[in-house]
């Protein structure tokens, strides 16, 4: 449903057109409209007030006349024409006149759902051409006075239509805007301000009721308010405008404007439920008796369940949104005769909630024939599986109890449950239980996940035949959006926080990406639920949760820095290459790479979907490319346990996937999984992952490109808060003699794709990673750094035991010399300083020759090394 | 309102079109909920059932008497009910002459 506005069709003032009805807009934009506006307005304030007034007065002077009559005993005193009796009659008018202009009034404030919910009142006007909407009728009187309020300044300006500026600092005035902008983080007081120095211009602005009625219609709402009108403004924004600037740098789009809208009034819609809910109610009679009179007492039953539409009169019951199309199809069913039906959804996506909504409709008889007059019970599982001796006896009887009573409806949630508890005589209680409702006239309702159904309740004989599926449909974002939102404002009366917009979002997102177990909406509602109980005010001032207060709490549960999910780790990022650097020897231009590129995939310009960034290492032995991935972890992740290496040589046998993804029904995580589980923010190490079955290089295909993987669980993971890193020595002769022939790290690549690359790897593997690094086989030059470098750690533990020992540089000359291997890398200096200079050193301190507090130095001379004491 | 004496003046030509419609839809709403509070439409679906699922025989005659009893009730709940929404509607319908009369008279000489 849309309303094509042309701007020929539509010069100010005149009728627009809606699906055959005229849309109108009386405000006329003139001085002595507006006077009239006024004068009309205080005229009606007058006159109320004036009726109110001859009400008061003639109850009083009836009053009076009454207590005089009663003194007197005559009783004629209304059919004697005398001058107390006027007031009386006149207030008997005043009150049919008021009465008549409140019910005037509610039939106007319905006119706007009457057009959206009435489709054949739209076509009868529309046959009839003579349909006429007024939409400055449709105005409550808030939005009605902020218009005019903006013409009239507009007028004195003379300005030829109204001015943006006047009329959003006019609406900001109003208390729905002042909410709004709350929700949305913003001072109003300072918006105002910033509208009137920055004059906002849009050719666009006689539009602006019809775009609002618009609104009016998508939000489902009786009048136009002045949010509605507000959106409409925020619509039609010129892009280059300041405010739209502004809007944009506050990351507040038109999209979050309505959406705080929907919010806003949803939460009255849910008011007024409520209170047509508590009329309602009251034809239900109370206890287990119906209306009927035919229900049976069920004391039995009563012990191992919830009554739910009992629960609902209390106001015991989660209020939810969103589950209205569902219900409907409930209703459907249950109209069709299905005596049996199974809600199929994930968990946390509304199956209770639906239940819920059932349960109040039910309270207040809003149900099918088949559903009135009766009970909504909640078996309670877990008091029937408690007693595993009796349970079968337990279940057999409530079952008979709830059917003799006959005004029952059974809920049991979680019916998978059933099937893990054996009996004496062998079945599953779900098998015992399918077989008792078949031969009993009863009415049920069972939840479960889809998993759960797959592997417990299709193999459990009679009980597809005999329930009737349903399958939850699933939210739309801006649905799951609502009901989080609606949430937001049931947690924020348990614990005195007001939720800003933008910290529900940032929790669906967060939820979303990186906490596992319930679906949505269930999963942002909990961690704002727990955001809440966590930000204790200390006053009695209510706390403001913001978005920062959410990715604090999602980063103390994943251990994954707050600067890291809200994507401030710049600073980190650009001292990254220097602190490798220091690190790892003669890899320049790998560093550089791994570094850029890690820079590229975190500036915000790659996918959130895919890992943070994924590399693969090429090149020989002991050139540093695990020592890169440590170093890695250390520096960019904070800890070296957020590394996780998987030697992949270990998947290469038939077992590998088993290996890597579990089997399904197993209790225990393999190693992969449970690290993503404890760690979704990691550094994922896969060493000589050319040595890999294709099965797990195709596995890999799909992580690096969606950032998850399914575990045989069938649970989903997601790596998109990890990097991972894969290293391979395939080619490694290539690069060697690239390198030999100086050749330059382009030429060396393209050979290397054209030549063993392709060998050994996929190419649409080798195109899934970020980049490919290659490292430069070690020149003595870089093997004497290695020595430096490693005999400072030496020098570091030393001097963690008060020995202060230099090392000459003979001794590096030495190391090496003789540790230079360009086959093996920088290996073999740690294998030489061990077995030398570490060897030697041990002996001076067993030797005692060595102690606390000593100085000195160690050289190499030709009958070996020599410790040089100093003073 | 913001035509107060026109509106004053049309106030009639509403009260006996629009306004009536209104009142009518009301005591409509009105008997519907009497009704529906009343149970009469679920009770008499049950008629032939027994109270309490008693099935015996003296249960079933018992409840069958019972039930008429009870209808009976329920009946005349619901017509009182009715009747006094009748007195609303018939009041509806003279209540506008009868305050302008009344108002009319007190100016009339007293005899």
């Amino acid at each position: 449903m849309s309303i094509n506005i042309s701007k020929n069709k539509t010069p100010w003032g005149t009728p627009n057109d809606f699906e055959g009805i005229n849309l109108n807009f009386s405000a006329a934009y003139n001085l002595s409209s507006i006077n009239n506006f006024y004068q009309a307005l205080k005229i009606e304030q007058y006159s109320r007030f004036t009726l109110w007034s001859l009400v008061f007065i003639g109850i009083t002077a009836l009053l009076f006349q009454l207590i005089l009559s009663f003194y007197n005993q005559d009783w004629s005193f209304f059919f004697v024409p005398q001058l107390l009796n006027i007031p009386t009659a006149l207030a008997l008018f005043s009150s049919l006149y008021l009465w008549a202009k409140q019910k005037e009034q509610q039939a106007k404030d319905h006119s706007l759902n009457l057009l959206y919910l009435n489709p054949v009142w739209q076509i009868e006007n529309s046959r009839k051409n003579t349909a006429t909407v007024d939409i400055f009728e449709i105005f409550n009187l808030q939005a009605k006075l902020a218009w005019q309020k903006a013409s009239e300044l507009s007028l004195q300006e003379n300005l030829s239509v109204p001015s943006l500026n006047h009329i959003l600092s006019c609406l900001l005035e109003s208390l729905d805007l002042k909410e709004a902008c709350l929700r949305l983080g913003i001072n109003s007081k300072d918006l105002i301000k910033f509208i009137n120095k920055n004059p906002t211009i849009s050719s666009r602005t006689p539009e602006l009721p019809f775009i609002s009625f618009e609104i009016a219609l998508k939000l489902h709402n009786k009048s136009i308010d002045p949010l509605m009108l507000f959106c409409a403004c925020v619509k039609i924004l010129e892009e280059n405008s300041a405010l739209s600037k502004l809007f944009t740098k506050l990351e507040i789009s038109q999209e979050k404007w309505e959406a705080v809208s929907a919010w806003i009034f949803t939460l009255r819609i849910l008011q007024d439920d409520i209170r047509l809910f508590k009329k309602l109610s009251k034809l239900k009679p109370t206890g287990d008796m119906n209306v009927g009179l035919t229900a049976v007492p069920t004391p039995f039953l009563d012990r191992f369940s919830t009554d739910l539409t009992w629960q609902a009169r209390l106001g015991r019951l989660p209020i939810s949104v969103g589950r209205h199309e569902d219900l409907e199809e409930l209703f459907q069913l249950f109209a069709q005769n299905n005596k049996y039906i199974l809600i199929k959804g994930e968990e946390g996506t509304g199956r209770s909630a639906l239940v819920n909504e059932l349960a109040f409709k039910m309270e207040t008889e809003q149900v099918p024939a088949s559903l009135q007059d009766k009970r909504l019970v909640r078996l309670e599982i877990s008091g029937i599986l408690g007693n595993p001796q009796k349970s079968e006896v337990i279940l057999e009887e409530l079952l008979n109890e709830a059917a003799k009573s006959g005004n029952i409806v059974l809920v049991v949630e979680d019916i998978e449950q059933m099937s893990k508890a054996r009996t004496i005589s062998g079945l599953s209680l779900l098998e015992l239980f399918t077989d008792s409702l078949q031969s009993l006239s009863l009415q049920a309702i069972v939840t479960c996940d889809p998993e759960a159904y797959v592997d417990f309740l299709q193999k459990t004989p009679n009980f597809t035949q005999i329930f009737t599926e349903h399958e939850l449909k699933t939210l739309t974002p801006d649905q799951i959006l609502l009901a989080a939102c609606v949430k937001a404002s049931l947690i924020e009366s348990h614990h005195n926080c007001i939720f800003l917009f933008q910290a529900i979002e940032k929790s669906i997102a967060l939820s979303n990406e990186l906490l596992r177990g319930v679906g949505q909406p269930q999963k942002a509602v909990q961690l704002l639920t727990e955001t809440a109980s966590k930000s204790k005010s200390k006053n009695k001032e209510p706390i403001l949760i913001t978005a920062e207060e959410i990715e604090k709490i999602i980063s103390d549960k994943t251990h994954i820095p707050q600067n890291t999910i809200n994507g401030d780790e710049a600073q980190k990022l650009l001292t990254l290459e220097v602190v490798l650097s220091q690190s790892i020897i003669g890899q320049t231009q790998a560093i550089k790479a791994v570094c850029e590129s890690l820079k590229r995939a975190r500036s915000g310009l790659a996918s959130d979907t895919r890992p943070l960034a994924s590399f693969l290492f090429l090149g020989p032995t002991g050139v540093g490319k695990t020592e890169v991935a440590k170093t890695l972890a250390r520096e960019y992740f904070g800890k070296e346990e957020f590394l996780l290496r998987l030697d992949m040589s270990e998947f290469a046998g038939g077992d590998a996937m088993y290996k890597l993804l579990g089997a399904k029904g197993e209790e225990f995580d393999p190693p992969l999984i449970k690290h993503l589980k404890n760690y979704p923010y990691c550094l994922l190490l896969l060493d000589e992952f050319e040595k890999a079955r294709t099965e797990i290089h195709n596995l890999f295909l799909q992580i690096l490109d969606d950032g998850r993987l399914t575990t045989a669980k069938g649970e989903l993971i997601s790596l998109s808060h990890c990097l991972i890193i894969a290293t391979s020595n395939a080619g490694t002769k290539n690069i060697q003699d690239g390198f030999k022939s100086g050749k330059n790290l382009e030429e060396i690549k393209t050979e290397l794709f054209q030549n063993a690359l392709l060998k050994t790897f996929a190419p649409e593997l080798l195109n899934r990673f970020d980049s490919t690094v290659v490292f430069s086989p070690l020149s003595p030059q870089d093997t004497k750094a290695i020595a430096r470098l490693q005999l400072k750690d030496l020098q570091k533990k030393l001097d963690a035991k008060g020995i202060k020992i230099t090392f000459t540089e003979n001794v590096i000359e030495d190391i090496a010399k003789n540790a230079f291997d360009p086959l093996l890398g920088g290996r073999p200096v740690r294998r030489y300083i061990q077995d030398h200079v570490e060897n030697f050193i041990a002996d001076l301190l067993l030797n005692k020759k060595l102690n606390k507090g000593h100085k000195g130095s160690i050289d190499i001379t030709e009958d070996g090394f020599k410790l040089k004491s100093q003073p | 309102m913001q035509n107060f004496p026109l509106n004053i003046l049309s106030l009639p030509v509403w009260w006996y079109s629009i306004g009536l419609k209104i009142a009518l839809k009301n005591a409509e709403q009105n008997f519907s909920f009497g009704v529906k509070k009343s149970g009469i439409i679920l009770f008499a679906r049950h008629i032939g059932e027994p109270l309490y699922g008693d099935y015996t025989r003296t249960g079933r005659i018992v409840s069958f008497f019972l039930r008429l009893a009870l209808t009976f009730f329920k009946l005349a709940s619901i017509s009182l009910r009715g009747m006094i929404i009748l007195i609303f509607l018939l009041s509806y319908l003279v209540i506008l002459p009868f305050s302008i009369l009344i108002l009319v008279w007190q100016f009339l000489p007293a005899k």
